[in-house]
């Protein structure tokens, strides 16, 4: 060590504190399985870093948040990685937690004396779902809105507490600006904070005993050590997450589903895949019993994971040495399983039309207040394609025909037949996106009438564009989501990235090569450390 | 054990003393510290003010025996943002004339129920709750009818009081 350093190491010793870290011997010797824990934890640091990058575009308020997080994804340079990874690694933040737990039970490795790391494990997972829950409102889009929602009637209806909880956690009746300013609170400060605080004591609690190793105690004679052995295989798995989280943040992305809008009564409400069984189970539950899906199959489950060290107490770890252990958590995770891919998979009874009724002339609904001048809101809103489709079905298909490819007859008019919308006129597409918004929007807002046939003079077309807009037969945000699922149909993207720093797809393959560096040159040091063994 | 403790000393030590007298001491800065942080979290914010009565439309305008909805803004206080807010509220006339307008909240978990001309019911997406016209539960989980709003009507014009009532129980109450 050169004078510097061992100056600077006798005053400052990390160099041996981290050697001490790592130097660890890992029982029965290193395993690529032993990495799911490391990786969990390597994705909360994505979470982490990719969290406090966002903070800075975010805006937490009802009026700006969805806009900042579309500016983010779609302005900022780089944006749509940041966000992609952020929204993916949260997903598989939960897949490897969960998957870590299964290996950590089927092994047995929470038993005495490893106790507490077990139940600061399922802490620790309870947290991820917290943050999980309360990540999902702050974008303020449709989803996390519609989420937000049934979860302040859920806390509501909590005998006793409910009403209080609810204040306290969503700042109101209604999810709204205090709902926004409290989850993030939770979601950027406390929660990363517990979750920080858990995770040291679960490494505390996991280095004091160390590794369980195999249950075959046969093979307790293999060895190697925490550092280069097992870290060579963590970041073997964590390069090939890492890899899978730019690719699904490059190829699929992260979901628009169109600003926030209290007022939609077609938006079907689901909760976000890590808590679709409690949604699922809601279902079968009569209105009296409410309580115990909203609260009893929480609670009793988390005391359920909690008490596993004392429910299973035989001194056995081999899984074919505890038969009714293995049979409970496989029948659990089947139903767990089999609820939330049944609650992912469930429509609505009837597809409910909202006000103003499809229709030619949306003429049920009847406004008050008709809107101001300048832009509409909708214009400067990215909508939501899939659920534009979906209001497409209800209010504009009867005339524009399925797809918008055919529109039906309209005897009286100059082109004799509605407008297709597919291919759309040209001179509403425009030069640019915002053209084609615009063009659009002008139609949607203010509705129109089609140039009457020459040969007719005196007839007026039988079937005309009615107003949507002004006359509020669709909210500004589903006037939003019809826009963009026109444009869709059209070839053109409203949720386009605008400036993606590099190309996403290009992104993608530059990270693969070099991980696949990584990968390869660390899986060949460990098949030589093997032979070498 | 500390050096200065004797085996046997029924006594509290000095050490031992000293431990819980700190320990207190700490606890009470911590308390006067941290009250009121925790309480300024845990505040329930206060119960809004009773909205305005806000005119829908003429009640000429609205049919006999088919829910139509209606939408209309109202100033509504959320925290300290003041914002005019849409809402849309279901009218039901009668033979008589006399007007029902039920809040489109569904009285499950707070989702926004809307009426079916196909079906004959308004239907709740969410978890599917399904009511009659008149606001009555014909299946799912909701507790309770439809919440009716107060409405009055003044020289033929309906107004309407928006309300929020808690979901998720069977007794209909204003939050």
């Amino acid at each position: 060590m050169s004078r510097f350093g061992s100056w600077f190491e006798s005053r400052l010793p990390i160099g041996s504190t981290v050697r001490k870290f790592v130097k660890e011997d890992i029982p029965g010797g290193p395993k690529f399985t032993y990495a799911l824990g490391s990786t969990t934890l390597l994705t909360f640091l994505v979470l982490v870093v990719t969290g406090i990058v966002q903070l800075f575009y975010y805006a937490p308020t009802t009026a700006s948040a969805y806009a900042s997080v579309n500016f983010l994804r779609f302005q900022v340079p780089f944006g749509w990685l940041v966000h992609g990874l952020h929204y993916w690694a949260a997903t598989l933040m939960i897949i490897l937690a969960l998957l870590h737990l299964t290996q950590v039970f089927v092994w047995g490795a929470f038993k005495k004396p490893r106790e507490m790391t077990w139940i600061l494990g399922v802490l620790l997972l309870l947290g991820t779902l917290a943050a999980v829950f309360t990540g999902n409102p702050l974008a303020w889009d449709e989803k996390g809105y519609w989420a937000a929602q049934v979860a302040a009637g859920i806390a509501g209806s909590i005998p006793l507490i409910g009403g209080w909880l609810r204040g306290v956690a969503f700042g109101g009746v209604t999810p709204g600006q205090l709902t926004i300013t409290h989850f993030f609170g939770l979601h950027v400060a406390i929660i990363p904070l517990v979750i920080g605080a858990i995770f040291g004591l679960h490494m505390v609690a996991f280095r004091k005993e160390g590794a369980a190793g195999p249950f075959d105690p046969a093979k307790l004679n293999k060895s190697g050590a925490f550092f280069p052995d097992q870290l060579l295989r963590d970041l073997v798995v964590f390069a090939v997450v890492l890899g899978l989280l730019i690719g699904l943040s490059a190829f699929l992305g992260t979901p628009v589903t169109g600003a926030a809008d209290p007022l939609d009564a077609s938006y079907v409400a689901r909760p976000d895949w890590p808590f679709l069984f409690l949604f699922q189970i809601l279902k079968y539950l009569p209105a009296q019993l409410e309580v115990l899906g909203t609260l009893g199959v929480p609670l009793f489950g988390t005391l359920l994971l909690l008490l596993v060290p004392w429910l299973d107490r035989s001194p056995q770890r081999s899984p074919a040495k505890r038969p009714v252990a293995m049979v409970v958590f496989v029948v659990a995770g089947a139903a767990l399983i089999t609820l939330s891919v049944v609650g992912a998979q469930s429509t609505t009874a009837a597809v409910a039309a909202p006000a103003g009724a499809p229709g030619p002339t949306p003429d049920s609904s009847i406004v008050s207040t008709p809107p101001g001048p300048g832009p509409s809101i909708a214009s400067t809103q990215i909508g939501g394609a899939e659920h534009g489709r979906q209001l497409f079905v209800s209010f504009c298909q009867e005339c524009h025909g399925a797809k918008g490819i055919k529109g039906v007859e309209n005897p009286g008019s100059v082109d004799g037949e509605v407008p297709s919308l597919d291919p759309i006129d040209p001179e509403i597409v425009g030069k640019t996106s915002a053209d084609f918004v615009a063009g659009l929007d002008a139609y949607l807002q203010n509705g129109s009438v089609p140039d009457a046939a020459t040969s007719t003079p005196n007839a007026s077309p039988k079937l005309k564009m009615p107003s949507f807009g002004n006359t509020f037969a669709l909210t500004q945000p589903q006037i939003a989501d019809v826009e963009a699922y026109v444009m869709q149909l059209n070839g053109a993207d409203r949720a386009a990235i605008v400036r993606p720093g590099i190309k996403p797809t290009t992104y993608f393959w530059i990270s693969f090569v070099l991980l696949g560096i990584v990968v390869v040159g660390s899986g060949a040091a460990i098949v030589s450390a093997e032979r070498t063994r | 054990m500390a050096a200065d403790e004797r085996p046997g000393d029924a006594m509290v030590s000095r050490r031992g003393f000293l431990g819980w007298a700190f320990g207190l001491s700490a606890g009470v800065v911590a308390l006067v510290a941290g009250v009121p942080q925790v309480a300024a979290l845990l505040a329930s914010p206060r119960k809004a003010k009773a909205n305005d009565f806000v005119d829908v439309g003429p009640v000429a305008d609205i049919p006999v025996g088919e829910p139509t909805g209606l939408t209309f803004v109202a100033e509504s206080v959320d925290a300290y943002s003041v914002q005019a807010l849409p809402h849309n509220v279901w009218a039901l006339k009668d033979a008589s004339g006399t007007v029902t307008v039920l809040s489109p909240v569904c009285t499950h978990l707070g989702c926004q129920v809307a009426w079916s001309k196909l079906a004959g019911h308004f239907v709740c997406p969410c978890h599917n709750s399904i009511f009659n016209k008149d606001g009555t539960v014909v299946s799912g989980p909701a507790p309770r009818p439809l919440d009716a709003l107060p409405s009055k009507v003044k020289d033929g014009v309906l107004s309407v009081q928006w309300v929020d009532y808690t979901p998720g129980t069977p007794t209909k109450t204003s939050v």
